[in-house]
């Protein structure tokens, strides 16, 4: 006796029939709903489309499959590869037109059936088939299975020392390059010789004629004069220039152009430092799909005082649709008008993802100078109070059971007056490397100590030398 | 540690609230501590177009937080909206991570709501396709344009408009139109027999090993 099993939903409707395969007179009457346990035939349904599904286990097998992981691309956005395309069975892919899908069935034998779909026919039939899925008493055997898909590696995956491995073979190399070096003689530094002869000339000059000299100063002092004031009334054009520019409302890209190119840049080292570390913890956060990197991708980034990115452009030969790889399209701000108005100062940075999966961000014009680390506190009483404050905290949340792989993790703090861990760097490889396993991330205040719409330290900072040691202990001394 | 364990008890003489059973209907994805931002982007705007389906969208949230029993997670509304604040797009984002059982409890509710919402779902994006096959605009239809617009509007004062992908949304009022369409689609998925596992699953492709 064949049982049928019908789940119909308004525009799809799946009919399967088949048999018991253990049935016997006694337990066919003992149950309402008898198991279908042989699927002879299954059959798929839209009222309006034509013409219908129809095969087999095979065909029911793969229906589910491909309706379940299409469903699941639609609801992530993460489209399937393309390799999941079968040379028979049920095959979906979206249409053109937004909104409709496309169903393939083939066959084993006989003719390849196609559907044009709706999204409403397309979510009545995962309805039919969760409804089939959850019925008990039809072909239990099958199940259904979701898992996450697409292998994309996150970072946090990776075993540490394989991201170390990079940095460990590019240091070895550092340091047989440095022995080798060590060999060739340092060339001799030579004074250059003035000739003796101009000295003299010039002696003479001034010596010999010393009622001539107040003339000839005042008489080269007039011409100077006439330029400065030349200079003085360009300047005044150049501001009037972008006054005009900025009573337009929305910001062009020509905007954008004209303040990137004519607004100041920061050049005060220490800020450009804080910048760049303030960038280079968020791009480090936020970049996730490291793997996906064949090539390193190189861009100019341009950041104003309050860290964000107001542009970027790829260099180095760097493919403009890259971009999509790195977290820069996510973390782009555009700037106000205000800061049009304000001509907001920028600075640029050459910020790279290497395929190493390493992150490299340098200021674009280098350092005018050597970086500080800004105001400090002064107060030893004060010193000596947040010592002991930073190295309780920080003392809580280490122990031994965190593997250094035997190292010592050394890094220099910024803590504000009120104890809040402002700012930190790495002063050794393995701190630099194995960051994330110290309280320090989690500890820091990213607004600690600054004003609002600036990542730079405003308040004097206590700056302290901490090493994380392998053994559970943390030592604390100033820096 | 005894002492810690016998102030704890005379302090708080109620024993602490179990876990709602409700969060083990969605398997717990092993290997991973918590959400990705993207993950935690989807399910805000999932719960932003519930919001622009119905009027007083969030009181239906909350009402089906004390339905489902999710309290411990969610005890209010506060706690909720910092939950939705985990969305990187949102002028008040607060750059937490979703723990997995925060993001089961906000998934549970948007695929509850959805299924609550099912009928309108389904004549909103029938209407859509009656339009698609006349060639007008998304925007013709009087419900449907009703939703656009209060979607725009709740993305409008919510979102982050110096973030230059929400700039590019509101640069033009159709340019939320497809991203508003598509969360009706994922929407009528979540609610199916077991949407809410497809949903939640969904959530972390891409993510995984």
């Amino acid at each position: 006796m064949t049982i049928k099993r019908q789940y119909s939903l308004p525009k799809c409707s799946l009919q399967l029939e088949g048999m018991n395969a253990a049935a016997t007179e006694d337990n066919e009457i003992d149950s309402h709903r008898p198991l279908l346990s042989v699927l002879l035939q299954a059959e798929c349904i839209f009222p309006d489309r034509e013409p219908r599904l129809l095969g087999g286990r095979d065909f029911l097998e793969s229906l589910v499959n491909a309706v379940s992981l299409y469903a699941q691309g639609v609801l992530s956005g993460v489209s399937q590869p393309a390799a999941t395309h079968r040379e028979s069975g049920v095959n979906l892919w979206p249409s053109e037109q937004p909104g409709y899908h496309h169903l393939e069935w083939l066959p084993a034998e006989g003719q390849p059936v196609e559907l044009e779909l709706s999204t409403l026919h397309l979510a009545d039939l995962v309805d039919a088939i969760d409804q089939f899925f959850a019925d008990p008493r039809t072909l239990p055997d099958m199940t259904l299975q979701l898992t996450p898909v697409s292998r994309r590696y996150r970072q946090a995956d990776i075993p540490l020392a394989v991201r170390a491995q990079p940095l460990a073979t590019g240091l070895g190399s550092l340091a047989i390059a440095a022995l080798l070096l060590f060999f060739i003689p340092v060339p001799e530094v030579e004074e250059p010789t003035v000739p003796p002869e101009t000295t003299e000339e010039n002696g003479e000059t001034t010596q010999t004629d010393p009622d001539e000299t107040p003339a000839d100063a005042s008489g080269e002092d007039d011409p100077p004069d006439a330029d400065e004031t030349n200079d003085e009334s360009d300047g005044a054009d150049d501001a009037s220039e972008p006054e005009r520019a900025d009573t337009g409302e929305t910001i062009t890209a020509a905007e954008l152009e004209e303040l990137l190119s004519q607004g100041e840049t920061i050049t005060d080292p220490t800020e450009v430092r804080y910048i760049e570390q303030y960038l280079y913890r968020e791009l480090n956060r936020a970049w996730e799909e490291r793997d996906r990197l064949s090539t390193d991708l190189a861009y100019r980034v341009t950041a104003t005082v309050d860290g964000a990115i107001v542009a970027y452009e790829p260099v180095d030969g760097t493919p403009e649709e890259r971009g999509e790889l790195t977290p820069l399209p996510d973390l782009q701000f555009l700037p106000t008008q205000a800061a049009i108005a304000q001509r907001e100062a920028t600075v640029d940075f050459k910020v790279v993802f290497t395929q190493d999966q390493v992150l490299q961000v340098n200021p674009w014009h280098g350092y005018a100078g050597t970086p500080t680390l800004g105001e400090q506190i002064e107060d030893a009483e004060t010193l000596g109070k947040l010592q002991d404050e930073l190295a309780q905290t920080l003392g809580e949340d280490w122990d031994e059971d965190v593997d250094t792989l035997g190292n010592d993790l050394v890094f220099r703090v910024g803590v504000t007056e009120a104890g809040e861990v402002a700012d930190y760097q790495a002063q050794n490889n393995a701190a630099f490397t194995l960051s994330g396993l110290t309280p320090l991330p989690d500890r820091l205040e990213p607004n600690a100590g600054r004003s609002t719409g600036s990542v730079i330290p405003g308040e004097p900072l206590g700056q302290f030398q901490v090493v994380f040691k392998p053994d559970g202990v943390v030592e604390v001394s100033p820096f | 540690m005894s002492q810690s364990v016998s102030r704890l008890s005379e302090y708080s003489p109620l024993p602490p609230r179990p876990k709602p059973l409700i969060l083990d209907t969605l398997p717990s994805i092993p290997d991973l501590e918590g959400c990705s931002t993207r993950s935690q982007q989807r399910l805000d705007l999932l719960l932003l177009a519930i919001e622009a389906l119905e009027l007083g969208g969030s009181e239906y949230m909350l009402a089906t937080v004390r339905d489902l029993e999710l309290q411990t997670l969610i005890p209010g509304r506060v706690v909720l909206w910092k939950l939705r604040c985990t969305n990187p797009w949102r002028r008040s984002y607060n750059r937490n991570t979703l723990s997995q059982d925060q993001a089961k409890a906000l998934t549970i509710i948007a695929g509850s709501r959805a299924k609550q919402l099912t009928l309108l779902l389904r004549q909103l994006l029938g209407a859509w396709q009656d339009l698609q096959a006349k060639g007008l605009p998304p925007d013709q239809h009087y419900r449907l344009s009703e939703y656009l617009e209060r979607f725009q509007a709740h993305f409008r004062s919510r979102m982050n408009p110096r973030r230059a992908r929400v700039a590019r949304y509101l640069s033009q009022p159709e340019q939320l139109h497809p991203l508003a369409l598509d969360l009706l689609t994922q929407l009528l998925f979540c609610a199916g027999a077991t949407g809410v596992q497809r949903l939640w699953v969904s959530l972390f492709d891409g993510e995984v090993i």
